[in-house]
């Protein structure tokens, strides 16, 4: 396998690719990136893992999003997208929702976090997200989720945060402990001690600042090591000069 | 500059001691801003201009947008403390047309199609001008709109050549473009071989023309080397863990 940094209108490969990323585009010169990132080269597949890009909604993605305005008949939420999506009341209430009886704000209010899912993207100026759990897996919790420390990053940094099979987030879990929610929109909520929310802050926006580094798995798991180690050795410190 | 009587042909020498196809020191530095979502900032001789992108973001007002296409705005402004005498804030006519002049050309280079009803808001700030920023602007747009991933099929590079004393130069200074005879920007898209701006101020011969495109030609891929460069450092830090400790070859 082949790292190459791919810059906006350069080849990166000349031939015949079988499997192209949609960020690559071919002519006369090869395949050529549009966009900032780094490709890998193996066989005739190219694989691109870009520098940054905006969340762009798939339906049937999980997201987490912020309640940012109401509509007469639903809410907007800031799910990190070019756009706002819209999350209609009749699928919060489960039944037909009337403006003039009831009011919104009772059941969702500006500033809330919630879990959804992606229902419909129409185009990219017209999202629709769901409060129903048509999914049910383990790890997504959908409705408003409160009392939770957020994080957000670009959404092409995920698979270095979830890491090969899971490592990474797998990792975070054990050594953290509390509740990890990683969405798909980049977003991440974390339950617990905020002395440990500090290092986990911490901890990703150092794989977001080394993206493209190898070996990431293995340097956290030395870096939490140091950073619970100091903090153990204070809380012993504390304790004898108690005592 | 010698000044004999031997008969001897003066040597040229710029008013700033350049060689007539010499560049001034150069320095772009890209993602220097950390709220805006792109940003680079180019330093060409006495220039300092700062760059910073927005978007694709939904674009207001709603009448205005585009079905099938992203808006680009560009707005190019030279802050009050940019010249020897104070400039006012205000959008000046030339300002006005600078910007279109630079979202023209930097709209060829993106592919605008991806983003139907959105808008990309593109800030150009010179801090500190010394001739030639319109092509300086363009130069470090380019870069910023590269930092917040906005898809391109090329970068986009400028550079300008001009006449002076009946000389052809590169890259024009700023007593250069007051007093010279004519001055040149012109913006490319290297890989492709396309032109994106051409504009001509004074007067030239078909010659003279066609020898200043190529000089200038020549002080754009100087500058298109930068920018690559710029691009790839950023990567390069998040390529290694520790900065300048391991590298990923280790």
């Amino acid at each position: 396998m082949k790292r190459v940094i791919a810059l906006p209108g350069v080849a990166i490969y000349k031939g015949s690719a079988q499997k192209v990323d949609e960020k690559i585009f071919r002519d006369s010169r090869g395949y050529v990136p549009t966009i900032v990132g780094v490709a890998q080269i193996s066989g005739r597949n190219i694989d691109f893992i870009p520098y940054k890009d905006t969340y762009r909604p798939v339906k049937g993605d999980y997201v987490i999003g912020v309640v940012v305005g109401y509509a007469p008949n639903g809410w907007f939420i800031d799910i990190g997208s070019y756009v706002k999506a819209f999350l209609p009341a009749a699928d919060v209430l489960n039944k037909r929702f009337d403006p003039r009886k009831d009011e919104l704000s009772r059941y969702l209010k500006i500033g809330d976090i919630v879990g959804l899912y992606v229902s419909e993207v129409r185009r990219l100026g017209n999202i629709l997200v769901t409060m129903k759990d048509v999914k049910k897996a383990k790890d997504r919790r959908v409705g408003r989720l409160s009392d939770y420390y957020m994080i957000k990053v670009w959404s092409t940094k995920l698979p270095r945060i979830i890491g090969k099979k899971g490592s990474m987030v797998k990792l975070l879990k054990e050594r953290l402990g509390g509740d990890i929610i990683i969405a798909q929109n980049g977003v991440i909520l974390y339950k617990g001690p905020y002395e440990k929310f500090v290092i986990l802050n911490k901890i990703i926006t150092f794989i977001t600042a080394k993206t493209f580094a190898t070996g990431l798995t293995e340097y956290i798991n030395g870096l939490i090591n140091d950073m619970l180690g100091t903090e153990d050795r204070n809380q012993d410190v504390e304790g004898k000069e108690g005592s | 500059m010698s000044d004999n009587n031997d008969g001897e042909e003066r040597v040229f020498v710029r008013p700033d001691g350049r060689k007539a196809d010499e560049m001034r020191p150069f320095k772009i530095r890209a993602h220097i801003l950390r709220n805006a979502d792109g940003s680079a900032e180019i330093r060409l001789g006495g220039n300092w201009i700062i760059v910073a992108v927005y978007g694709p973001k939904e674009h207001f007002p709603k009448f205005e947008i585009s079905q099938d296409r992203a808006i680009l705005n560009c707005r190019y402004h030279m802050n009050p403390y940019s010249t020897s005498e104070r400039k006012s804030p205000k959008p000046s006519r030339r300002e006005i047309e600078l910007s279109k002049v630079i979202r023209n050309a930097l709209e060829q280079a993106l592919i605008l199609d991806d983003f139907p009803e959105m808008s990309i808001d593109v800030f150009i700030e010179v801090a500190q001008a010394e001739g030639s920023t319109r092509v300086a602007s363009i130069t470090a747009a380019s870069v910023a709109l590269a930092d917040a991933g906005i898809p391109m099929r090329d970068m986009v590079v400028g550079c300008s050549a001009g006449k002076y004393n009946g000389h052809i130069i590169l890259d024009v200074g700023e007593i250069e473009d007051k007093e010279g005879e004519a001055d040149l920007p012109i913006a490319i898209m290297p890989n492709l071989r396309k032109v994106v701006l051409l504009q001509m101020d004074g007067k030239m011969t078909h010659e003279e023309f066609k020898e200043a495109f190529d000089l200038a030609l020549k002080g754009a891929m100087q500058l298109y080397e930068e920018q690559l460069a710029a691009l790839k450092k950023i990567l390069e830090s998040m390529s290694t863990l520790e900065e300048g400790v391991k590298s990923e070859e280790e």
